[in-house]
């Protein structure tokens, strides 16, 4: 019945396969690594548009990537393989995290595409779309169940790279949207297109550092969820000093394969800076609520119940005493 | 006949056009949507606005508004539902932000932070109503279906004049007035807001709130589909000045 009705409805417009969707996604995978390409992309979150230029080249087996802001005040992001530095000239700070923002477009683990059929509804729609003057493969992602967000792709039919990113809620909003508005997939980009053009000199350089191993001062307990929305899986776990705040702050990260959920617990956080309840920015929701004398917040693109869930069963449980 | 042979006949019904309102809504009642979480009616919804069915959506539009209207969020109050309910709002600039002094975090919340302002809890509102009236417009481009560059380029909104809804009044700022800075996080049931609809969410838990933001994406761009959307967030530029770091 549920699938009649999907298939039904979306039926006007034939589609085919998961397979065939899956394969696409897959070819994207690898697009989004390795295709060179320059272009300028719309932000759309909500009423509000943001242009962005970017450049993206694969050579010698690292990823070059350089962003910056074409409207409104200057912002820049360099990445070179894993380091990515953050140029904010209205701020005079420079950003560099050795381990970074792992690009503009997606890259989805083989984990996520096994997982995918689970929690999600994959439908190629058959007719063509086009973006940026090109044709492209439309992919819709539909979720299964309330705990996340519905996506739609539109890949270009020649590098398979997505021209256009949706997310959308389960009432048909269009929470968030990178769409591109001009492309070139040129053989090469010359490296002057990856430096940037900003006199950064006597801009405060800043850097966040990991806790080392035994540095810790808080590891008599851990923590864990009572019980995880079906598909989530914890995908790393961070102890980092952030400057301003004295203590380690833990963060906890969940990925169902498509969505990403991240938890982070700070001590000794000052009630005035704690959020207390939801709050929402375009596709992110954030919760937050005081479990002893630690501040929890839950942040990810996923619905407002989604964040809610993973904020109430989270739990401290001591540590495992090492052998 | 079984009940699930009259719902595909029902379908059938609405996918050639041939309902009345009356029925429509009849029908998504039968699918659950009522409760607004059944499954069908989610897929039923999303499925005809994904495909770009715009004419569809517009017809239907209006019943899948009435009848999610007042659908609470599974353990989330009513903050989403406000989209719909809420009174009619002008935006207004929020108050600016203070930077932290240093720190890759708090420079990170400073990325952030300009497309992170204190919000009105009516931006929803605001946000919903414009949507809604792009799907309501008949040169709206709200349909969620991909389409090319050009037609988002062309987002057709009322500006100037007060949209109607079905027995709600919105009314969208036209261009000269102050429009949000950027992107915002709103306070949903969060934080109280004053008369003036301005968010008293403090500065501080805006600060934090975008330091974790960045750190989400950070982690979660690697994982998510969505995590691309983070960076955009990031290099998004701000339109608003802020104030002097704290020292």
């Amino acid at each position: 019945m549920l699938k009649f009705v999907a298939a039904a409805l979306i039926g006007g417009v034939p589609a085919v396969a998961f397979a065939d969707a899956l394969e696409w996604l897959q070819r994207m995978n690898e697009a989004v690594r390795e295709a060179t390409y320059q272009g300028t992309a719309v932000y759309r979150n909500g009423d509000q548009l943001e242009t962005l230029r970017i450049y993206h080249r694969f050579i010698e087996g690292e990823e070059n990537e350089r962003m910056f802001s074409l409207s409104g005040q200057p912002r820049e992001i360099l990445r070179q393989a894993e380091q990515v530095t953050c140029i904010m000239p209205d701020q005079r700070a420079v950003l560099t995290d050795p381990q970074g923002l792992r690009g503009l477009l997606p890259k989805l683990s083989r984990a996520a595409f096994e997982q995918l059929r689970s929690h999600y509804e994959l439908i190629e729609v058959a007719a063509q779309g086009r973006v940026a003057g090109r044709a492209c493969r439309q992919i819709q992602v539909l979720a299964k169940d309330i705990y996340r967000y519905n996506y739609a792709v539109c890949l270009d039919q020649q590098h398979a790279l997505p021209l256009d990113i949706r997310l959308v809620s389960d009432r048909g909003e269009l929470l968030e949207q990178v769409l591109f508005t001009q492309i070139e997939f040129p053989e090469h980009l010359a490296k002057e297109h990856f430096v940037s053009a900003v006199d950064t000199e006597g801009f405060r350089h800043i850097s966040q550092h990991r806790v080392a191993a035994g540095q810790a001062d808080d590891q008599a307990f851990t923590w864990e969820l009572l019980e995880v929305p079906a598909g989530f899986r914890l995908a790393t776990r961070e102890r980092q000093y952030w400057p301003g705040i004295e203590s380690p702050v833990t963060q906890l990260l969940y990925t169902d394969g498509l969505a990403a959920v991240s938890i982070f617990a700070t001590p000794e956080q000052l009630p005035e800076e704690a959020l207390q309840g939801l709050t929402s920015l375009g596709g992110v929701n954030a919760y937050g609520r005081m479990t002893g004398t630690f501040h929890i917040t839950v942040v990810g693109e996923v619905p407002q119940a989604t964040v809610r869930f993973f904020g109430d069963n989270l739990r401290q449980v001591p540590s495992q005493p090492l052998p | 006949m079984s009940e699930m042979q009259t719902q595909q006949e029902l379908i059938s019904a609405f996918l050639d056009e041939e309902m009345s309102p009356q029925q429509i809504d009849e029908l998504l009642a039968q699918l659950d949507c009522e409760q607004g979480r059944g499954l069908v009616c989610r897929q039923a919804m999303l499925g005809t606005v994904l495909t770009g069915q715009a004419k569809v959506y517009r017809d239907i539009s209006g019943a899948v508004r009435a009848a999610i209207r007042e659908e609470p969020l599974p353990g989330a109050g009513n903050t989403v539902v406000s989209i719909f309910a809420a009174k009619a709002a002008v935006r207004s600039v929020a108050p600016r932000w203070k930077v932290p002094a240093a720190g890759l975090a708090l420079a990170a919340s400073m990325a952030v932070a300009a497309i992170v302002v204190v919000q009105p809890s009516s931006h929803r509102a605001e946000s919903g109503a414009l949507l809604a009236a792009q799907q309501e417009a008949p040169t709206a481009s709200a349909s969620l279906a991909l389409q090319p560059a050009a037609a988002v380029a062309q987002v057709e909104v009322p500006a100037s004049a007060p949209v109607k809804l079905a027995a709600r009044e919105l009314v969208i700022a036209p261009p000269e007035q102050a429009r949000p800075i950027i992107a915002q996080w709103s306070s949903a049931d969060a934080q109280p807001v004053n008369l003036d609809g301005a968010a008293t969410m403090p500065v501080n838990v805006q600060e934090r709130l975008n330091s974790y933001l960045i750190n989400h994406a950070r982690y979660g761009g690697g994982y998510a589909l969505s995590g691309s959307l983070g960076y955009a967030r990031v290099a998004a530029s701000p339109q608003q000045r802020m104030d002097e770091p704290r020292k």
